[in-house]
């Protein structure tokens, strides 16, 4: 105890540069996975077929191996990546790829008939996007990219492996320093610490994320209503018409 | 009819579409139509399901891509390019069978949302004219309510009252009642009848054959992708040229 007392700025000054690569992670991983998702979703076929290069590169890589990848090939591009920009650039990468794939299945569980009725009045392409679609997307995403974010913090830990000097890695030089100096391994009580540190942390965005999801859920509780009372009807209609002949004439 | 005739002599024809056709892969959905509907006419398209009505209507206003022939709205050709079906869309209202209003927005502004984007207008005055065309559809005190806190009637009318705060000369209704209880269809009836009856271009893809009588200047029949018999109601219900009308016909009235 006393050991994780003495050595609290060390590890302080671990957490802060935690709290940077997660922040800046996040920040750009929200950002990203919606032009990526946008992109996904869009006219052009081009701009589709980018997006899903980009999301099956990225997702089917693990964040380990593209980590040491960025980090130990850069330099091959003549790109000499410092450890925090490397894990930046794939925690970035990895999360963008992830939740891009999030926003295209909230694009994708938007009735295709708000995009329709949209153009109809005659918004383009863009104005649809940003007045009626992505407005419906962005809570439905919410619990998924909390998930995303959550795991995209506890995958911070592993910039430890490329010499990222966060607080995994205060944690252990802490462990290694003193287990040479005393010959006893502090271990146990240090990484209890962290992994203490990182539960809270990651506790409380998604205790905080599910609040505000309730707060915006309750003023669109009127939006599930109406999506059962329209899939009621849905029935109703198929029941009396012929199912597939409908969906031929508006397809 | 007489304020019908008068309109028609007053401006050409407000959509003119010649030999317009469509696939869907191999599925030949729509067969070389021709057609052409007068400023003020009203115009009802029934047929059976799968016949290519909803298809035609939705192909006028750019919904739907044709690979063959010619779309006219308005004296304009419905070009590919996004801009110009843009331009087209502003001028022509369309109300879908599922009402699609955007559950996010109040109704005000589902109401107002393309006129302000669209339209070079203030806030206060597409609000002044979202409240008029609400009256109109007599639903003005449920403003600021939520889609999903009105009945599928209600909705529906909403969604008459959002295509005409665009202002548009010619009105698309695809089956608009279809998804509807029964005691609802007749209120979204009356506002169509009303609109109808103040001179709007109308085309109604509808199976409501008592609307047609009363309001149709034009009865088309569609089956499998053409345009089986075009007659005045009065002919189309007491006496079809067409053998397949017939059919139809009693199958349809019989309930």
């Amino acid at each position: 105890m006393q050991l994780i007392i003495d050595s609290l700025p060390l590890l302080f000054s671990g957490l802060l540069i935690t709290f940077k690569l997660a922040s800046l992670t996040l920040i750009l991983t929200a950002f990203i996975s919606l032009i990526f998702g946008i992109m996904s979703v869009s006219r052009y076929k081009m701009l589709r077929i980018i997006s899903i290069v980009f999301v099956e590169v990225f997702r089917d890589i693990p964040i380990v191996v593209n980590l040491l990848f960025v980090y130990f090939g850069a330099p091959l591009l003549g790109l000499a990546l410092d450890p925090f920009t490397a894990a930046l650039v794939s925690l970035t990468s990895w999360g963008s790829a992830n939740g891009s794939e999030i926003i295209r299945g909230g694009f994708n569980s938007l009735a295709k008939h708000q995009r329709e009725s949209a153009m109809a009045l005659g918004l383009r392409p863009w104005e649809t996007m940003l007045f009626v679609l992505l407005p419906q997307v962005i809570v439905p995403v919410l619990p998924s990219f909390t998930g995303l974010f959550s795991l995209l913090i506890q995958a911070t830990s592993l910039a430890t492996l490329v010499g990222a000097s966060e607080f995994l890695r205060t944690a252990n030089i802490i462990v290694e320093r003193t287990t040479m100096m005393t010959g006893e391994s502090p271990a146990f009580a240090v990484f209890g610490f962290v992994l203490c540190v990182y539960f809270v942390i990651c506790f409380s965005l998604n205790v905080l994320t599910s609040k505000l999801e309730r707060k915006l859920v309750k003023s669109r509780t009127m939006q599930s209503q109406e999506e059962k009372n329209s899939s009621n009807l849905l029935k109703a209609f198929t029941e009396s018409f012929s199912a597939l002949k409908w969906r031929k004439s508006h397809d | 009819m007489v304020n019908s005739m008068s309109i028609d002599q007053l401006a050409g024809s407000a959509i003119s579409i010649k030999g317009l056709s469509k696939w869907y892969g191999d599925f030949k959905v729509l067969e070389a139509i021709d057609l052409n509907i007068d400023n003020g006419e009203k115009v009802v398209i029934c047929g059976p399901s799968g016949s290519g009505k909803s298809t035609l209507i939705r192909c006028v206003n750019g919904l739907e891509e044709h690979q063959e022939g010619q779309i006219e709205v308005e004296g304009k050709v419905l070009e590919k390019d996004i801009k110009s079906i843009s331009k087209v869309r502003a001028e022509v209202g369309m109300v879908f069978q599922h009402f699609n209003l955007f559950p996010h927005l109040s109704i005000l502004d589902n109401c107002t949302l393309a006129p302000l984007t669209l339209r070079n207008v203030s806030r206060q005055e597409a609000e002044e004219t979202a409240m008029h065309f609400l009256e109109k559809v007599k639903i003005p005190d449920q403003a600021h309510k939520f889609p999903s806190q009105l009945s599928g009637g209600q909705q529906q009318r909403v969604a008459i009252a959002r295509s005409l705060c665009m202002k548009p000369k010619i009105m698309l209704f695809d089956e608009p009642t279809s998804a509807l209880d029964p005691e609802m269809i007749k209120e979204v009836l009356d506002t169509m009848v009303e609109l109808a009856e103040e001179g709007m271009t109308m085309i109604c893809v509808t199976h409501e054959m008592g609307f047609a009588r009363e309001v149709a200047d034009r009865v088309i029949f569609m089956d499998s992708g053409k345009v089986v018999e075009m007659n005045t109601p009065e002919n189309f219900f007491s006496n079809p040229e067409h053998p397949r009308t017939k059919l139809f016909l009693s199958q349809i009235l019989d309930h």
